[in-house]
């Protein structure tokens, strides 16, 4: 039973890109197409603009307190499901001359719209299934890109998002057993209230989250993905796992510490800062620009994981704050990177360069995106991570704020790599035009929020979790202001100065997953060889005793005096071989056993045998009752 | 005619320097006395060392790179 009391207004935003994605086919692959499209998009946009804080869509199960609940809206739920839906129209306008199958446009509509089932489910369960649907949609966005590259990486893809899945449903069963906790809704709680009992289901339960959110030595399917993907489908893909797996964590796991070393270390926050080092120096290494793009990812995820890891009213704000921002930046440098390869054919750092006269439109929306991941004043990226940096010092993370701060130089270094060596550096034989409109009507709507977000950042405060905490933080306050001028100046001229160090190269880079290979390639050989001589030697043994059990069964009493004599002759001459011909009778003996007639027992033989048994089994269990204390 | 020319354009251009020069003295005099522990010059350190060890961290990580395109 389904109770929908909630008004008209208050529909599940997935509802709404589901059934977009399941009518598709209907409007063929013309102008009807686009014109449902853009539609859609603007339906989307409103359905998640008209939500009001409203719990609804309960759908009653037989199990008590097991009820799953579709539509949850908070103000944690409602920033996320603000920038799905921009990000999401974004996408879908970006997709409209450049997506030709109507198939992979479904997979990246059920795609948004698990996404959205996700962050506005009520209750672990039916997020879990959002969870599962969106790891099989962007499957879809990176197989349509039809090559055996693409192939590969998305079974390594899937793989790793349902070992993931697994994870995080035995946690939340496991979980659900020793608390009776499945709900999301909090109540006058706050938005983060989820009780998760320290264990395995604690530990499962970070494990299915972490692989979404791409935590370090689970991070590896990201950057072997993404470049994969579809043009159309990195733009889907680089905004949604990633960030509900951060809202995840922010509903279940803020400021969660660990003890290491006698110490409570609030583990997360120091993980994102792993992450947020990690993928900045994997970054700096790469040619493909989407990889790059990829490892940023890492590094920007580790930014909110910090944020949220630190827990405070102000640490979760900046975490959510750096989602939003992300996300704008994020998806217009994979569309500028999109509309690169598009125009040029080309996806190396090597093999581009001279793009800025022909192509002026992405590259100021490149530039744009550019200065706003690296947290340059007055671009929306410089809010979020002054939040978070603050936050970690508001916490005397000292360390932590530093390790932050050191991302931010490295994010700016690859980032003045990516422009200069895609659009400045000079490269006469590179021929390009300008992307076709419709991409870029996207593009600079979205650089444009990226500056109005960074000029006027109150819009911002006015829809985080904690409004009151948000509005008492001052983003121009000078000090904050003049460092980081100062930091990024000099990290530019570092940049210009020691250009040739920094400069692209033709190689293939090792992470970590080079060793899970390796791994699997062992496990692949301990499955073919030990494995499997094991598997034969008992299948030949169960065979054998098998075998000797209907020997035995078609003349017991015959079977039973040739065993006897065979264990006579063996206890007479345990070692020799002396009397080969006593054994050369018995195997005779065996053989003819088959063909001689069955000696019979009377039926009175045959009560006394069980009366025998009988017998003793009473004198045991009297035996037993007798000896017991 | 020349000379009064050439005498307005040095004027000018003398003017131009003394607001420049009165505007970074007013700016360096505001970090200075509101924010001196940044003018002290550790974002700036910060940023260079920053720089530094990305490179030393790119140096080593290439020991472990491989030629070839990055593929599979």
């Amino acid at each position: 039973m389904i109770d929908m009391s909630s008004s008209i207004a208050n529909i599940p935003p997935f509802i709404i890109y589901f059934l977009g994605a399941a009518l598709l086919p209907l409007f063929g692959k013309g102008s009807a197409r686009k014109v449902y499209l853009i539609l859609l998009a603007v339906v989307g946009l409103i359905g998640v603009a008209v939500l009001e804080p409203h719990v609804g869509w309960v759908f009653h199960v037989v199990l008590p307190g097991l009820d799953l609940t579709f539509l949850y809206v908070d103000r944690l739920s409602l920033i996320m499901g603000y920038i799905f839906a921009i990000i999401g129209a974004a996408a879908i306008l970006y997709s409209l001359d450049l997506v030709k199958e109507n198939g992979e446009l479904m997979c990246g509509l059920l795609y948004l719209g698990s996404a959205m089932g996700a962050v506005f489910a009520g209750d672990f369960f039916t997020l879990y299934i959002f969870w599962e649907i969106m790891a099989f949609a962007s499957l879809g966005l990176i197989w349509y890109t039809r090559t055996e590259r693409a192939r590969n990486a998305g079974m390594r893809y899937i793989l790793f998002h349902l070992f993931g899945g697994c994870a995080l449903l035995a946690g939340i069963i496991i979980n659900y057993m020793s608390t009776g906790a499945i709900s999301l809704v909090p109540g006058a709680l706050g938005i983060a209230h989820f009780p998760v009992e320290m264990g395995i289901g604690y530990f499962l339960l970070l494990i299915g989250i972490g692989v979404n959110t791409a935590f370090i030595f689970l991070h590896t399917w990201l950057p072997d993905s993404y470049p994969k993907a579809t043009l159309a489908g990195a733009v889907f893909m680089c905004v949604f796992t990633t960030k509900t797996g951060v809202y995840v964590l922010a509903r279940t796991f803020p400021g969660a510490e660990a003890l290491i070393f006698g110490n409570e270390i609030p583990f997360i926050a120091y993980m994102g800062g792993l992450m947020c080092i990690y993928g900045v120096v994997f970054a700096l290494l790469q040619n493909d620009v989407r990889k790059l793009l990829s490892y940023h990812i890492i590094s920007q995820v580790g930014y909110m994981v910090a944020g949220v890891g630190i827990g405070t009213y102000i640490g979760i704000n900046g975490g959510i704050a750096h989602v939003f921002n992300h996300i704008l930046y994020k998806a217009l440098l994979f569309m500028c990177m999109g509309a690169v390869i598009y125009s040029t054919g080309r996806m190396n750092l090597t093999e581009l360069g001279g793009l800025a006269r022909k192509m002026p439109v992405t590259t100021i929306t490149c530039i744009i995106a550019a200065l706003s991941i690296s947290g340059v004043l007055g671009f929306n990226g410089y809010i979020s991570k002054g939040m978070i940096i603050h936050a970690a010092e508001l916490s005397h993370m000292h360390i932590l704020a530093l390790v932050l701060m050191l991302g931010s130089i490295g994010t700016f270094l690859s980032f003045l790599k990516l422009t200069y060596f895609t659009f400045f550096r000079r490269n006469d034989e590179i021929e390009a035009k300008e992307a076709p409109i419709f991409m870029l009507i996207p593009m600079s709507a979205v650089a444009f929020l990226c500056v109005a977000f960074g000029v006027y950042p109150k819009m911002l405060y006015e829809i985080l979790p904690y409004k009151a905490e948000a509005l008492h933080y001052h983003a121009f306050a000078l000090a904050h202001s003049v460092g980081t001028v100062e930091l990024l100046v000099m990290t530019a001229f570092m940049f210009f100065a020691f250009r040739v160090l920094i400069m692209p190269h033709e190689r293939i880079t090792y992470d970590i997953d080079c060793l899970y290979r390796l791994a699997g390639r062992g496990i692949i050989w301990f499955c073919e060889n030990p494995l499997m001589a094991f598997a034969r030697a008992i299948n030949r043994g169960v065979h054998r005793l098998v075998d000797s059990a209907v020997w035995f069964s078609r003349n017991p009493a015959a079977a039973s005096i040739v065993l006897i004599t065979a264990t006579c002759t063996k206890l007479r001459n345990p070692f020799g071989s002396e009397d080969n011909e006593q054994e050369r009778d018995l195997k005779e003996e065996k053989l003819q056993l088959v063909d001689e007639p069955m000696e019979k027992l009377s039926i009175g033989a045959g009560v006394l045998i069980v009366l025998l048994f009988f017998a003793i089994y009473l004198i045991v269990m009297f035996i037993h009752g007798w000896l017991a204390p | 005619m020349n000379y009064v020319v050439l005498v307005t354009a040095m004027i000018g251009k003398i003017l131009k320097i003394v607001l420049i020069g009165i505007a970074v003295v007013l700016g360096i005099a505001v970090v200075l006395f509101m924010y001196d522990e940044h003018i002290m010059g550790f974002y700036l350190l910060f940023g260079a060392v920053g720089v530094g060890l990305f490179l030393v961290a790119m140096q080593i990580l290439s020991l472990i790179q491989k030629e070839g395109r990055q593929d599979d």
